[in-house]
């Protein structure tokens, strides 16, 4: 699978502070790549970068094999974004603000805008500013998918939304992106909103790579684990460095395991834990696993384990 | 080319509103008729500051707003039109000022000229020194918006631009004065009826204002057609507001040919050339309004009546200011040839 989105050694300083520091990135064509971190991991520069709405202090950034500081509106026209702080023109209704970006875009599908105009059921005559947010970010979303992109980018795009919107737009989203095989990047901190599209995960921390995994072997691989003792019990050390996030409470310990395997874990706890009556084994969200790495970037010298 | 209109169109559904506001101030600002009171006259005067600064002020504010609305600085607002190409997007934006805006005064003044019967007449108002710094402003916004790391860039470039087109407009100055003074001409326009002006005048800004509202994208010829019809039929009226222009031999005080503009019989200003100007001798006060009977009727109708007076005279005086002086009708009759 061709990559279509490709970062080499990416760096974004502002001032003297690094909002990306040399991150490289390959992101594979026809996948919904989920693109998460805590606040200031570097997610709206990094895409700012790839987008040319910010310029890179060194290294390279590729969109559809276009480096992003030639982007072009051949390449921009293939290419759909939607950001949380988009402005757009306040004084349209939706009817005007199609109007408009039709003529821009050569592919542009009215037909398909139109099953769109039915699904996002958006009131086509109210002027832009008069809409709910939601509204809008329906209607930005709409005119950035009318004209078939080949990659959609989505910055923050659930920010604001009630439940009900959001399940609309995801739905919305999900069936199109399915069906239509669109690469998709999506930045949020709606981590469960995301688990329900995304193929991929991609996490970031002060500009760094964290993480690049399917979002299936992330999910297998981690698994919260209770050891059920006789008695009460404390920490042993020397426990895996894979292990992480112990609770102790009375006779049961609990922790995270980062590569849970069904034969080596009963090995493993039988090794460290001979005393263990019972051990349980349950999957984690995709929430969940990024809460156990948002913790560890806190802790010093401790980065959670990768694949 | 397509998305150039298209984006120039797209101005003009924003900025409708605006464009018809300023041609219409425009227009009326180019009717003149006497007054004869002389409290008019310093109401006139001292309002006509306001208002010419109000007219400036919508001036650069259609010029600026469009480059400023999609600047490139401002990322979020940028990216529904980064599909254009930065030519197509400020080239429609600069395209919309031209013909919204810059177009009708040009018109207006180029046809102005023409009774001059001078080119370099034409040519110097098409530099005329406020569109001159208007000019250039939009120049300095627009590169500003276009290349938003260099500021130094920006202002150097906007300086340069500056300086060629205050060249520019010191020639075509220079070849007036050398031209325009040796040419005897007379002119006897016919003035237009206030009514058939004021039905002219709403009726083209109607005809505006339908092509303004009636533009769909993509862009309809016709509807772009009738909207620059509608703005060049505004000055057309306006300009046939113009009464009178004389070139007559010099007065005994003068050196050189004068320049006087008449109306109703009347010479109400006399000029020998740009900067030189008759002795104020006997000097009434001038005003610039609708004709004096509908302008008692009106007064004597609406207590707001009188703003007409101010904002007939803002516009035109600014155009003409440095051309013209008012005369008395005395001095006038030593200079009439009945």
């Amino acid at each position: 699978m061709s990559s279509i989105i490709e970062l080499e050694n990416l760096t974004k300083n502002f001032r003297k502070s690094p909002a990306v520091n040399d991150l490289s990135l390959s992101i594979p064509e026809g996948a919904v790549t989920a693109f998460l971190g805590p606040n200031g991991a570097g997610k709206t520069t990094t895409i700012k970068c790839l987008l040319n709405l910010q310029v890179p202090d060194s290294g390279q950034a590729k969109i559809l094999g276009c480096d992003s500081r030639k982007l072009g509106p051949k390449q921009l026209q293939r290419i759909g974004y939607v950001s949380e702080n988009q402005q757009l023109p306040s004084w349209m209704n939706v009817t005007q603000l199609l109007d408009y970006l039709r003529p821009m875009y050569p592919d542009w599908d009215r037909e398909f805008e139109k099953k769109l105009l039915r699904e996002f059921n958006i009131p086509l005559k109210t002027k832009l500013r008069s809409l709910s947010r939601g509204q809008r970010m329906k209607a930005a979303l709409l005119s950035s998918l009318a004209y078939r992109p080949q990659v959609v980018v989505l910055d923050e795009p659930f920010s604001g939304l009630d439940p009900l919107v959001r399940d609309e737009f995801l739905h919305g989203l999900l069936e199109l992106t399915e069906v239509e095989g669109w690469s998709v990047l999506i930045s949020s901190h709606d981590i469960e909103e995301v688990q329900r599209l995304c193929d991929r995960v991609t996490i970031l921390n002060r500009g760094h790579l964290e993480l690049n995994e399917s979002t299936d072997e992330l999910l297998e691989r981690f698994r919260k684990v209770t050891v059920n003792f006789p008695d009460s019990k404390n920490l042993p050390a020397g426990l895996p460095a894979t292990w992480s996030d112990f609770q102790v409470s009375g006779r049961t310990i609990r922790f995270i395991d980062h590569r849970f395997h069904t034969t080596t874990l009963p090995e493993q706890i039988g090794k460290h834990f001979p005393d263990a009556l019972t051990h349980e084994v349950q999957p984690l969200t995709l929430r969940e696993i990024f809460v156990v790495f948002a913790k560890s970037f806190r802790l010093p010298n401790n980065p959670p384990s990768q694949s | 080319m397509k998305l150039l209109i298209h984006q120039c169109a797209h101005e003009f559904r924003k900025h409708w509103v605006l464009v018809i506001c300023f041609v219409a101030l425009f227009a009326l600002g180019q009717q003149q008729v006497i007054s004869n009171s002389s409290q008019d006259w310093s109401i006139a005067e001292s309002l006509a500051y306001f208002l010419n600064a109000a007219t400036f002020l919508l001036f650069s504010f259609l010029v600026a707003a469009p480059f400023l609305a999609d600047s490139l600085a401002k990322h979020d607002r940028h990216l529904t039109t980064r599909p254009l190409s930065r030519t197509s997007l400020y080239g429609g934006k600069a395209l919309f000022i031209f013909a919204g805006v810059i177009l009708p005064v040009l018109v207006t003044n180029a046809l102005v000229s023409l009774y001059f019967g001078e080119i370099s007449t034409i040519l110097r108002t098409l530099t005329a020194d406020w569109l001159l710094v208007l000019t250039a402003l939009a120049l300095l916004i627009a590169s500003f918006t276009v290349h938003q790391r260099s500021a130094l860039t920006c202002v150097l470039s906007a300086l340069l631009t500056l300086f060629f087109l205050t060249g520019l407009w010191g020639l075509f100055d220079w070849l007036q004065r050398r031209t325009f003074f040796f040419r005897t001409t007379w002119f006897d326009l016919p003035p237009t009826p206030t009514a058939l002006f004021l039905g002219s005048l709403i009726f083209s800004l109607g005809l505006l204002a339908l092509a303004a509202k009636a533009i769909r994208t993509p862009i309809r010829w016709p509807h772009l057609f009738l909207l620059q019809f509608g703005l060049c039929l505004v000055t057309l009226f306006a300009v046939n507001q113009l009464s009178r222009h004389d070139f007559r031999p010099p007065l005994p005080h003068q050196k050189e040919v004068a320049h006087i503009l008449l109306q109703s019989e009347q010479p109400i200003e006399v000029q020998t050339r740009f900067g030189e100007f008759v002795p104020p001798i006997n000097r009434q006060p001038v005003a610039i309004s609708l004709p004096p009977t509908i302008q008692e009727k009106l007064a004597s109708r609406f207590p707001f009546a009188d703003f007409t007076y101010f904002a007939l005279y803002s516009t035109r005086s600014t155009l003409r200011r440095l051309s013209y002086l008012p005369v008395s009708p005395a001095s006038s009759k030593r200079i009439s040839p009945k």
